[in-house]
C-alpha cells in the first residue's frame, strides 16, 4: 500500500465487500485488487487522502472489525447520512476499480477488452423500412 | 512585451469547429491564415483512453467535459454558481470537436424566422437557403452519415456515408415511434459509418464522448486541420489570447497572447476573427477594453456577453426487459424525433423540441448511474439497467434573453492571470413547459417501445454543450453585435464565426450551422480581400 496503514487497509478491504457482494461467477472487490485501485488513486490526490484517511479512522473507532456483518451494515448505513461526502467517495472509487476490471466486464457479459481496438459488430438492424411510412405522411417542416 | 511578430493577414482565435473550417477555406483561397490556439494536437493512439481498461474512468478526470472538473493547464475556470446548467466545452486543436456526439442536424428553415413566424425572439439576417451552399460544402469536409428524404427538411444532397445502424436496441425504439406514428429519423451524423476521405469507417466500439482513435468521428483535428495546413494555414498551439488591441482609429490591431513558456507575444494582423466559441469569444471581447471600447470591443450595443443559449435538456430512460446489446455502435444513435420541433398553438408554450436517442451507459456510468445501491441489491439493480436501457435526450429551443449572460468575474482568473467568465443562466418558463410536455411524450414512446419502467432528469445540469447567443448576429448595431457576415458593427476587421453570433438557438445540436455560417464568413472577407 503507498498511503494506507495496514488497519485502514484491513477495514477498507471488508467494507469494499460490503458494498459489492461477491455473486456467482461476480468477484468480490477485494478479490480483484480494488483496495489497491482505491490506495493508488487516493495517494495522487492529497485532498481525497485526507477524506479516505479521516473517514477510516472514524469507521476504526467504532471497532468496526469486530463487529458482526449486520452490524457493520448498519453502522455504514449511519455513515452514509452523517458523512455522505466520504460516502460518495468511497462508493465511486469502488465502483471505479471493480467496474474497469476485466474479469468483472467479462462476467457480466462482454467481452472483457476495452472498446478499441477491436469495438464490436453492430447489427444494421431490420427498421430502416419502417421510414416509408414516416416519409409518407408527408412533409413536416415549416417553410417560412 | 516579450516577442512581436510580424502581421499576418488574418488571424483566428480558437481552432475547434468554427475555426478550423474557416482557416481551411482561406488558406484555400491562398490568403496568408493563422490560428492562436490555447490547447494542445492530441494524438488519437496514445492520447485517448479507449484502448485501455479504466477508459471510463477518464470521463471523471482528463476527459471530464466540464473545465472546472478537468482543470488541466489549458483549461481556463468558468463560475457557474448561478446556472443550473453547467458549461462543457474543450481545448485543444478540434476544440469541442474532440468530445462532441458528431450529431450533425441543421437548424431548420423556421428557426431562421421566429419572429416573423412565432413573434419571439428575432429573426436572422441570413436563411436557411443562403447557408444551404455552406451546409453542403461542410458536409463532404466533414463526412456525414445519413440517408436523405427526411420530411422534418427541406431535401438534401446525398450522404456521404450511409446511416449508423441501429442494432437490437435501436430496432426496438423505432417501433415505439411508429406504434404512435410519429416522426423519427437516423439523424444525420458526422461518423463515417465506412471508409472516406481517407479515414476508416467507425468500428462501433461506442464511447465517441472520449475521442475516437481511429478517427471514424469527425472532429477538427482530423478533417479541416489537416488539410488546412497542407495549404499554408499556420496553427500555434499553447497561445492564450489575453485581448485584442486597437489602433487609435478604433481598428483591430493585434493579438496578445501567453504562449508555453509565460512569455507575452503580440500577433499583429490586418483581420482578427474569433472562434473561441460561445464562452471564450466573450470573455475576450470583455477582457478588451481601452479608451475608444470601455465596456469592452464591439460593445457598443452593450450585447457581447447577454442572450446566452444552453438548449435546456430532460432526459428520459427507459428500462427493458431484454438485452438490447446497447454498448456496442456510437453511443449516441442518433436517431431524432422532429414530431414536437414547430410551433403548435395549441400547446402551452412557443417554438419546440426535438429528442435524440442514446443506446445504453458502459458498465460503470450504470453503476454510477443512482440507481444501484450498494449491498444485498447491489448485483439485481445494476442487472436490471445494464445493456438494457434506451435513454432520450430532450432538447428544448431557450430563446435568448438578456438576463442569461457572460460576464467577467472580478474574483477569478486562469493559470496566467487572465480574467474568467462568470455565467448567470434561468430556465425560462417557456422552457420549462417545453421539456415538461418533452417527457411526457418521450415516456410514450417508451412504453410504447415496451419500456417496463420509465425515469426522468427534468433538468440535467452537466449539459451545457452548446454555447450560443452571446454576439448576436443582426442588422441593427444597436441590437447586435454583427452583421450577417459576423462582421462587429464597432470594428470593421473584426469578426466572430463561432455559436456567439447565433440569434436564435433552434432546438438541434448547433454545429453543422455553426461551421456554414463560418464557411460563409470566409467567403465574405476572402471577396473583401480580392
Ligand atoms: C461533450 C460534448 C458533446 C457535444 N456533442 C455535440 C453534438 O453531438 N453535435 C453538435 O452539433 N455539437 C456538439 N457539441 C458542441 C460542439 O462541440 C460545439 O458546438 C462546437 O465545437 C463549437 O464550435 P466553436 O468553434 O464555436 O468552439 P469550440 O469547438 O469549442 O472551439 C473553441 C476553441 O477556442 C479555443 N480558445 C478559447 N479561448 C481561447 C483563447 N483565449 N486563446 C486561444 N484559444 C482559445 C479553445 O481552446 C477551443 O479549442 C458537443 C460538445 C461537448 C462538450
Ligand atoms: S463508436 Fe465509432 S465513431 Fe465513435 S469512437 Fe467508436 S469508432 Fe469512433
Amino acid at each position: 500500500m503507498r498511503t494506507l496503514s495496514k488497519s485502514n487497509s484491513d477495514t477498507l478491504t471488508v467494507i469494499v465487500d460490503l458494498l459489492i457482494p461477491k455473486k456467482g461467477s461476480l468477484p468480490s472487490p477485494s478479490d480483484i485488487n480494488v483496495v489497491e485501485h482505491i490506495d493508488d488513486t487516493i495517494s495522487d490526490a492529497p485532498q481525497l487522502m485526507r477524506l479516505f484517511v479521516e473517514g477510516l479512522r472514524d469507521i476504526n473507532d467504532k471497532d468496526f472489525l469486530s463487529l458482526q456483518e449486520k452490524e457493520q451494515i448498519d453502522l455504514l448505513q449511519k455513515y452514509e447520512c452523517s458523512n455522505s461526502l466520504f460516502f460518495a467517495e468511497l462508493i465511486r472509487h469502488t465502483y471505479n476499480g471493480y467496474y474497469t476490471n476485466p474479469i468483472v466486464v467479462r462476467a457480466i457479459g462482454m467481452t472483457g477488452h476495452p472498446p478499441q481496438p477491436k469495438g464490436y459488430n453492430l447489427e444494421q438492424g431490420n427498421n430502416f423500412k419502417l421510414l416509408e411510412k414516416v416519409r409518407e405522411r408527408g412533409q413536416i417542416w415549416r417553410n417560412p | 512585451m516579450d516577442i512581436v511578430n510580424n502581421k499576418v493577414d488574418v488571424l483566428v482565435i480558437g481552432a475547434g469547429a468554427s475555426g478550423a473550417a474557416f482557416s481551411w477555406k482561406l488558406a484555400n483561397s491562398g490568403i496568408k491564415v493563422m490560428c492562436l490556439e490555447q490547447g494542445d494536437w492530441l494524438d488519437p493512439l496514445t492520447d485517448y483512453s479507449t484502448s485501455n481498461s479504466d477508459w471510463e474512468i477518464h470521463r471523471q478526470t482528463d476527459f471530464n467535459p466540464n473545465p472546472n472538473f478537468r482543470s488541466m493547464k489549458v483549461d481556463y475556470p468558468i463560475n457557474d454558481t448561478e446556472s443550473p446548467i453547467a458549461p462543457l466545452m474543450y481545448n485543444a486543436v478540434g476544440g469541442s470537436t474532440i468530445h462532441w456526439s458528431a450529431h450533425f442536424p441543421r437548424l431548420k428553415p423556421s428557426d431562421f424566422r421566429v419572429k416573423t413566424l412565432d413573434h419571439v425572439a428575432d429573426d436572422w439576417p441570413i436563411s436557411y437557403f443562403e447557408l444551404e451552399p455552406y451546409f453542403d460544402l461542410n458536409d463532404k469536409m466533414m463526412g456525414v452519415a445519413g440517408i436523405i428524404g427526411d420530411p422534418a427538411y427541406p431535401p438534401k444532397s446525398p450522404r456521404q456515408t450511409p446511416p449508423v445502424g441501429l442494432g437490437k436496441l435501436g430496432d426496438k425504439i423505432t417501433h415505439g415511434f411508429d406504434k404512435l406514428g410519429w416522426h423519427w429519423w437516423p439523424s444525420d451524423s458526422a461518423i463515417n459509418t465506412v471508409d472516406y476521405d481517407g479515414r476508416p469507417g467507425c468500428n462501433n466500439c461506442g464511447p465517441c464522448d472520449l475521442g475516437c482513435s481511429i478517427k471514424a468521428k469527425s472532429s477538427t483535428d482530423v478533417t479541416y486541420w489537416p488539410k488546412a495546413i497542407k495549404l499554408g494555414a499556420r496553427l500555434v498551439t499553447n497561445a492564450r489570447v489575453r485581448e485584442i488591441t486597437v489602433d487609435r482609429y478604433g481598428k483591430a490591431k493585434s493579438a496578445i497572447y501567453y504562449d508555453s513558456d509565460g512569455n507575452i507575444q503580440e500577433q499583429y494582423a490586418s483581420t482578427i476573427v474569433l472562434a473561441a466559441n460561445g464562452i471564450g469569444t466573450p470573455r475576450i471581447l470583455l477582457n478588451s477594453t481601452s479608451t475608444k471600447f470601455p465596456e469592452g470591443l464591439a460593445n457598443s450595443s452593450g450585447l457581447v456577453g447577454k442572450n446566452l443559449m444552453f438548449h435546456p435538456y430532460s432526459i428520459v430512460t427507459g428500462i427493458f426487459d431484454e438485452d438490447l446489446e446497447g454498448h456496442k455502435g456510437p453511443t449516441p444513435l442518433n436517431i431524432i424525433c422532429s414530431e414536437f420541433y414547430e410551433t403548435d398553438h395549441s400547446r402551452d408554450f412557443v417554438r419546440g423540441y426535438a429528442y435524440q436517442v442514446v443506446r445504453s451507459s458502459a458498465p460503470l456510468a450504470t453503476a454510477l448511474s443512482g440507481h444501484v445501491p450498494w449491498g444485498e441489491k447491489h448485483h439485481e439493480a445494476f442487472k436490471k439497467r445494464f445493456n438494457r436501457t434506451i435513454t432520450f435526450a430532450v432538447i428544448g429551443e431557450d430563446l435568448p434573453e438578456t438576463h442569461n449572460k457572460v460576464t467577467i468575474d472580478p474574483n477569478l482568473s486562469d493559470s496566467f492571470g487572465i480574467p474568467s467568465p462568470k455565467i448567470e443562466y434561468r430556465l425560462s418558463d417557456n422552457s420549462r413547459k417545453m421539456l415538461g410536455h418533452g417527457v411526457k411524450t418521450a415516456t410514450q414512446v417508451m412504453k410504447a417501445a415496451g419500456a417496463t419502467e420509465v425515469t426522468h432528469d427534468p433538468l440535467k445540469r452537466e449539459a451545457g454543450w452548446h454555447l450560443m447567443g452571446t454576439t448576436k448576429m443582426g442588422a441593427d448595431p444597436k441590437d447586435s453585435v454583427v452583421n450577417k457576415y459576423g462582421q462587429t458593427h464597432d470594428v470593421d476587421n473584426l469578426f466572430v464565426i463561432d455559436g456567439s453570433i447565433f440569434v436564435t438557438a433552434g432546438a438541434v445540436n448547433p454545429t453543422s450551422t455553426i461551421q456554414a455560417l463560418a464557411l460563409h464568413v470566409a467567403d465574405h472577407v476572402i471577396s473583401k480581400s480580392k
